[in-house]
């Protein structure tokens, strides 16, 4: 009977307190929704590149080096000359090896150039492979092979000719016309910057740049695109590489040998590390979204206070009645705090069915739209927690309107005139 | 042995905040089964007194005993238990919980009392109890599961009395319940009333100001002749 009457009671004022149940719900969704997307960026980005055990580049800061050879931001200050890259590829703990050069671009995406190794060592996410939409991977100079937002966003398709340009500007000037590349492949989705790089070969790199030197191509020499192909396409030096190592107990060990190579300065990452050190950059933006949704939850649960308190007055008679019959102020206690417990656990459930169903709309169009993969499920065991902090604060909130009603209903007689 | 519903003595009450007597009784008896017609004007602590009676506010100086129990001498909780169990009360109007059915307004007494809830279930189930009082009131099957709300003030005041009655407390207190109804409607109420609470053996203090029922009633009092000359009202 007694929770017959709390649900019946606040049936009867339903209008204002699905009000109050509906602000409850979207302020939970929210906070769940910022704290799953928090989570899921964070997830995603340290897995931008997985399986990759070390990247090596020229000497200069380890997230300069992440920011330029994962995600294709920022220049990097100094090259690896090719024969370093062979000494240090031969080492007996060495694995496989990705060379990446750097430098040009097409209509604002990056061009990088490396080799078949990428396409079979690269790893993002839960170490997934690159796996090929269409096409296949690039067999000849002038072959190119798009990831999948370049193609996308400028609708380009297999056998597609592209000029590649000079530099990294959208618009360049200096343009490498005299040799287009084909598209001849065009890969999966994968939600890194693998999507925004147009990959094509060292030697196409090297092909390209024949007839150029410090940026600007050299007055009166034209190599055709057929001329180059006869000279040595044999890069000079690349921009970094990615190595992946027989066993991960060497890591360390190579890394010092990389670090103190006498030839030229460079360093060696771990990508894991250098990725967590780059989030935490970004993480207080993370952690300002996530303290405006918690402030939106206690507005919502303010909005409930003031109902529940606006409420008392009309409620003063339903109060007489409950003491007439012999209902002790403790139960009109009860009756007040259950109520507010009552619509914080109803606004958390709605809260939490809402965001299953906005995850569950807009999962399929951030993996059509934006080949970024999110999971399905928003609820992880701190939001439980949260959850449950959040109806404690929603009873502590509902000791105010029912400690007004104990001590009125000590005070008011039975004869309430309303 | 006290054969006496209600038995106050020597009653004074002053609120907290104000320490001019409200009230001063000498001396107030209901006998068993006794129908009292309890009169005065407004504000000559009518009100007062019926919160003294059920156990909301107790006296300052003197006894009220209800079925032999100083209730003034009771706990805040084993008050409102003694109320539960003992006493049925009808109001001016706006007796019904507006979300409740009709049935179970009638019935609601019972889920605070264990005592007035066997009483029910000895004769029947809780159901069948609270329609046979309803029916006995005149009170129409096609209204038990409407709300309150739906009804007139005549049929509202018709179940406040079916709620009072349920378990056959031994007193009954009527605070001006026929103030709001027309007066066909009135007599009716009143006979009905009284001879359901004739029906169920229970004592009644009927508050009113309107002197034109006291008629119906075994005994008359006039609120003002039960104080000391001291007191101030």
């Amino acid at each position: 009977m007694f929770f017959r009457l709390v649900i019946l009671s606040l049936w009867n004022r339903r209008s204002s307190i699905l009000l109050t149940i509906l602000s409850i719900a979207i302020s939970v969704s929210l906070l769940l929704g910022v704290d799953h997307l928090r989570r899921q960026a964070k997830d995603s980005f340290t897995k931008t590149v997985s399986g990759v055990d070390l990247i090596v580049g020229a000497r200069s800061g380890q997230v300069n080096l992440l920011l330029y050879s994962v995600f294709r931001i920022g220049n990097a200050t100094n090259n690896i000359s090719w024969e370093s890259y062979q000494e240090i590829a031969e080492n007996k703990n060495i694995a496989w090896t990705i060379p990446i050069s750097l430098g040009d671009s097409h209509k604002g995406f990056r061009v990088m150039g490396t080799t078949q190794s990428y396409f079979d060592h690269y790893r993002f996410g839960d170490k997934q492979p690159l796996a090929f939409s269409k096409g296949e991977s690039f067999k000849g100079v002038y072959d190119a092979v798009l990831g999948y937002s370049v193609a996308k966003e400028l609708g380009y398709q297999v056998e597609q000719k592209i000029i590649i340009s000079h530099g990294l500007g959208k618009v360049s000037f200096s343009k490498h016309d005299d040799k287009p590349f084909t598209v001849v492949g065009i890969l999966q989705a994968t939600g890194t910057p693998v999507d925004r790089t147009v990959h094509v070969s060292l030697a196409g790199i090297e092909a390209i740049h024949l007839d150029w030197q410090q940026g600007v191509k050299i007055p009166g020499l034209v190599i055709s695109a057929e001329d180059a192909l006869k000279h040595d396409l044999t890069p000079a030096s690349i921009t970094a590489m990615m190595v992946g190592l027989k066993s991960k107990i060497a890591t360390f060990k190579l890394q010092r040998y990389i670090n103190e190579y006498r030839k030229e300065p460079l360093m060696a990452v771990l990508p894991g590390v250098a990725l967590v050190e780059l989030w935490q950059i970004v993480s207080v933006i993370e952690n300002l979204l996530l303290i405006i949704s918690a402030m939106v939850v206690v507005a919502g649960l303010t909005g409930m206070l003031t109902t529940l308190i606006a409420g008392l007055n009309e409620r003063r008679r339903e109060i007489a009645i409950l003491r007439s019959l012999g209902a002790q102020p403790l139960y009109v206690f009860l009756l007040l705090m259950i109520e507010a417990v009552v619509l914080a656990l109803i606004g958390c459930l709605l809260g939490v069915a809402l965001i299953f169903v906005l995850l569950s709309i807009i999962k399929p169009i951030l993996v059509t739209e934006y080949g970024l993969f999110i999971s399905a499920m928003p609820i992880s065991l701190e939001m439980v927690y949260v959850l449950t902090i959040i109806i404690s604060l929603a009873a502590l909130l509902g000791l105010i309107p029912s400690l007004i009603a104990y001590k009125r209903s000590l005070k008011d007689g039975l004869t309430v005139k309303v | 042995m006290n054969l006496n519903t209600v038995s106050v003595s020597s009653l004074k009450f002053h609120w907290q905040s104000n320490p001019d007597w409200v009230l001063n009784i000498s001396s107030l008896a209901v006998k068993q089964k006794e129908k009292l017609f309890l009169q005065g004007p407004s504000g000559s602590g009518k009100t007062t007194l019926l919160d003294l009676l059920t156990g909301i506010h107790v006296p300052v100086q003197g006894t009220i005993k209800i079925l032999g129990t100083d209730i003034g001498s009771l706990k805040t909780t084993r008050r409102d238990k003694f109320r539960a169990d003992h006493i049925g009360l009808i109001f001016q109007q706006f007796n019904l919980l507006p979300y409740l059915n009709v049935i179970d307004n009638v019935i609601l007494p019972c889920h605070f009392s264990d005592k007035r809830k066997n009483k029910v279930l000895a004769q029947g189930t809780l159901h069948k109890v609270a329609v046979k009082i309803l029916d006995s009131l005149g009170l129409d099957d096609s209204l038990y599961h409407r709300q309150a709300t739906q009804l007139s003030v005549g049929q509202q005041q018709r179940i406040a009395v079916a709620r009072a009655l349920i378990g056959q407390p031994e007193l009954i207190i009527a605070d001006e319940p026929t103030s709001a109804l027309d007066q066909d409607t009135r007599d009716v109420f009143i006979k009905l009333l009284l001879k359901s609470v004739a029906d169920t053996d229970s004592s009644i203090v009927f508050v009113s100001h309107d002197k034109s029922l006291a008629h119906y009633f075994d005994r008359q009092i006039n609120i003002n002749s039960l104080a000391n000359e001291d007191v101030e009202i």
